[in-house]
């Protein structure tokens, strides 16, 4: 039983040595990582708040949304709009960005909330598509396919944005504030409510809970979470184009959000950071990297439907039986 | 004639259906008094299911009044007539499968104290919650299978479940779909046991086709064949009743 309890606690301060040893690494990789590593790491965090974004209708709510991209836009947009195009300053345009986005996203969710399942995921999908015709096909005010470049991340506080580690620590502080209220929020009853609704709407709706209200919620919610992720593309890449609403950037974060794991807390983290490494690693050795990205997809949804951190999930669960098993007998007879 | 007094937990004038042109429910009159225990029988397709949903708001009513507790719900949505003290179960279970026990019971029961626009609070501390959940899980015999996933419980426990969800909402007037369904013998004994158990004030309707069942738990009963209310009367009355023998208990050869 000692035996047991050690290696349960010794697991225990493993995993706390493992995070604080991420942690430190995370805030310490200006010192010793290259430009082209921040850069990388700085995309896996606005990649990550579109993840999350999906992975919060998703795994929380049971709900796949083919609209997330268009709010990444939307924020992008206004910030090119308002801040390069128009010159006002820091935060103005940002928050005009996302009050737009919640905007939008409850106008939305006022449409396709009311709707389950196939009609839900085609609804979603006309309204991403509407916005992304939008963009490419508005010349007077988006500039089409050319987009509004000259982005540029302001000054907070005094520390200069446009410096690439500041850059970095800033979306790093960001982007962990948004999964600390992301981590208590799923703990809430709100939260569970959602897992309700995943569930079973119905016993919710039984239950006297106002499920369209709550779904519109964490729309805004998961919509505020894209907005932010866009903000921080645009400042970073210094433009925005009607890429950013593409709807295979859509599906990417999809199949980033479920290769991780869609259930689980850190699955669209896991997924985001694998599938944009993978990117940068495999299209180093070969122009068809998106072929073989696909391949990779494939087969570890096939393998893996629950995602990379079901298989972890299923691989300790096991060790840990295997653990408890001869554990048992020695301490029937105490 | 009934009248939608504050004493009278559901009455029903009228109410009709019409489904693809089959008159599922047809003009049917029913008044319960709170705190009575009724069942509502029938053969398949005597249209108790719908009279159900009319009731529960899941199917809107093509004609007639609904009144729960004193109010007219005829236009109310299932969740508003939820918030009335209106609670349910499913013929077929209609839980949350991957979360366990204690949180499907904590939903049920926060669904009646609301949840709150907290989003950072969390829901572990609820404990006034959490402590009427756990009276609940004790009362429908689920306390040991608390922390468990529902879709690790065999079938007669997620049936215990069921009527737990109704009750963990703190109901005025509980509705049983063919609670027993694809239950053992034995199993229907406890749920007969726990529901019996109920509180006296709790108004029950049940739609159930196990006679010994319906025997035993109500009062009243009435009779429903081809969408309309053919008799209503005591478990004795309509035990003797010659036409309810003839068009209900002759087809299920009891």
């Amino acid at each position: 039983m000692t035996g047991t309890l050690l290696q349960g606690s010794s697991l225990r301060r493993l995993r706390l040595v493992v995070a604080i040893a991420v942690v430190v690494a995370l805030v310490t990789l200006p010192a010793y990582g290259g430009q082209y590593t921040l850069t990388t790491f700085i995309r896996t965090f606005y990649f990550g708040f579109l993840a999350l974004s999906v992975g919060l209708l998703l795994g929380q709510g049971g709900m796949i949304s083919l609209t997330q991209t268009a709010f990444f836009g939307i924020s992008g947009y206004v910030v090119g709009l308002l801040g390069a195009e128009r010159g006002f300053p820091f935060p103005l345009p940002e928050l005009a960005g996302l009050a737009l986005v919640a905007v939008v996203a409850l106008l939305f969710a006022l449409v396709v909330m009311r709707t389950h399942g196939i009609v839900f995921l085609m609804l979603t999908l006309a309204l991403g598509q509407i916005c992304w015709s939008f963009a490419r096909q508005n010349t007077s005010l988006l500039h089409g396919w050319a987009g509004i470049p000259d982005i540029q991340p302001p000054s907070i506080f005094g520390v200069d944005l446009t410096q690439n580690a500041n850059f970095y620590w800033m979306s790093l502080a960001l982007f962990s504030l948004g999964l600390l209220f992301l981590w208590r929020l799923v703990q809430s009853p709100f939260g569970l409510a959602l897992n309700g609704i995943r569930e079973s709407p119905r016993r919710m709706s039984a239950l006297g809970y106002p499920v369209f209200w709550l779904r519109v919620a964490v729309f805004v919610i998961a919509a505020i979470y894209a907005g932010v992720g866009g903000i921080l593309a645009a400042w970073s890449s210094g433009i925005v184009t009607p890429t950013a609403l593409q709807l295979s950037r859509m599906i990417w974060i999809l199949l980033i959000v479920i290769l991780g794991g869609s259930q689980y807390f850190w699955g669209p983290v896991v997924g985001a950071v694998i599938a944009v490494w993978l990117d940068v690693i495999v299209s180093q050795l070969t122009p068809r990297y998106n072929t073989v990205i696909g391949i990779v997809f494939v087969v570890v949804i096939l393998l893996a439907p629950n995602g990379i951190l079901g298989v972890w999930e299923r691989i300790t669960a096991k060790r840990r039986a295997l653990r408890q098993v001869p554990a048992a007998p020695p301490d029937s007879n105490q | 004639m009934p009248s939608p007094d504050q004493k009278r937990a559901i009455v029903t004038r009228q109410v009709s259906k019409t489904f693809g042109g089959v008159k599922a429910v047809k003009g049917v009159d029913l008044s319960i008094a709170v705190g009575e225990r009724r069942a509502l029988i029938g053969p398949n397709g005597a249209g108790k299911s719908t009279l159900f949903n009319l009731i529960t708001g899941d199917v809107p009513v093509d004609g007639g009044e609904i009144h729960v507790l004193g109010r007219d719900v005829t236009r109310f949505s299932v969740e508003r007539r939820a918030r009335l003290g209106l609670g349910r179960t499913y013929q077929i279970s209609q839980l949350f499968l991957n979360l366990s026990v204690e949180q499907n019971l904590f939903l049920s029961s926060a669904a009646a104290t609301g949840i709150g626009l907290n989003l950072l609070s969390r829901w572990r501390d609820r404990s006034e919650d959490r402590a009427w959940t756990r009276d609940v899980a004790e009362q429908v015999g689920l306390t040991e299978h608390l922390f468990r996933p529902v879709a690790e419980l065999a079938h007669g426990l997620q049936r215990q479940l069921e009527l737990g969800m109704a009750l963990a909402m703190r109901p005025r007037l509980i509705m049983l779909d063919e609670p027993a369904a694809g239950l053992s013998p034995a199993e229907r004994q406890t749920l007969v046991r726990l529901i019996r158990a109920m509180a006296p004030d709790i108004t029950l309707i049940l739609i159930e086709h196990d006679m010994d069942i319906v025997m035993e738990l109500a009062q009243r009963i009435t009779v429903l064949h081809r969408g309309s209310v053919v008799t209503e009367g005591t478990p004795d009355e309509i035990r003797r009743d010659p036409m309810v023998q003839r068009i209900y208990l002759g087809e299920m050869h009891v």
